[in-house]
């Protein structure tokens, strides 16, 4: 995956008023978009579970 | 007329009256080219009802933007939301509804190009942390696309949950990228 092209992430926590910009790890995505993440950032660990869909 | 605030000549206003004034703003987020954008705990039992304003909202690619609560546990992912919107353009006015599925879509957003292609407007969130009650939403936004034509959304939503809603998501459809500025408001009981 390209670097440039990692998914981020911007989280605002109002109990501590704090914004952190950061990339998102593999189980953000897979949260967020529980189906179309594994057609869109294939990698090689999660190849064989993409193909058994 | 006893609605507050009482603001008297020379007079200082006291914590009583401020705490009664219409909205408050809770936050300002501003994000270029995110996948997500989380806001956490800005749901309260200070206030009962919410704004959301978005301001310049832009994806890389065209789509329903989603929207998606929180609970102490993170997103929301059930299909338990209810979205309704009618797009109108010139005369033609197009409808737009979802079953239930696992996020609102309160606006269609076109690819971006320019300044010209976005979508500002807001969204009012009825109750989501308000235990015992369903989450509604109520909004509008103005888009507009390439082509420069303007249309008028109008927007509304429900979540058949009794779930305590304690923040939001805004998640970006398929590989694009969301980008704009994002202000929430609580309104004063």
């Amino acid at each position: 995956m390209d670097t440039e092209n990692k998914p981020q992430i911007t989280i605002y926590d109002n109990a501590t008023g704090v914004t952190t910009v950061r990339d998102m790890t593999f189980e953000e995505l897979e949260q967020a978009q529980p189906i179309k993440y594994k057609y869109d950032y294939q990698t090689p660990s999660d190849s064989v579970d993409t193909a058994a869909q | 007329m006893a609605t507050p605030p009482d603001f008297v000549n020379a007079t200082p206003l006291d914590a009583s009256s401020l705490n009664a004034v219409g909205l408050w703003k809770i936050t300002e987020v501003a994000f270029l080219a995110q996948t997500q954008v989380d806001f956490i705990n800005v749901f309260t039992s200070d206030y009962s009802d919410y704004r959301i304003e978005f301001q310049e909202w832009t994806a890389t690619a065209a789509a329903n933007q989603i929207l998606r609560l929180r609970d102490a546990g993170g997103l929301i992912s059930t299909n338990n939301y209810v979205s309704q919107r009618t797009e109108t353009v010139g005369t033609t006015i197009s409808p737009f509804g979802t079953g239930a599925i696992a996020h609102f879509s309160p606006t269609f957003v076109a690819a971006s190009a320019g300044a010209a292609v976005g979508a500002s407007g807001y969204v009012d969130m009825f109750q989501p942390q308000v235990s015992g009650r369903y989450t509604r939403f109520a909004g509008a936004f103005s888009r507009t696309d390439s082509t420069t034509s303007l249309y008028a959304i109008n927007s509304t939503g429900i979540f058949n949950l009794t779930t305590v809603c304690t923040g939001f998501s805004l998640i970006r459809d398929g590989t694009a990228t969301i980008s704009g500025t994002v202000r929430v408001y609580g309104y004063r009981k």
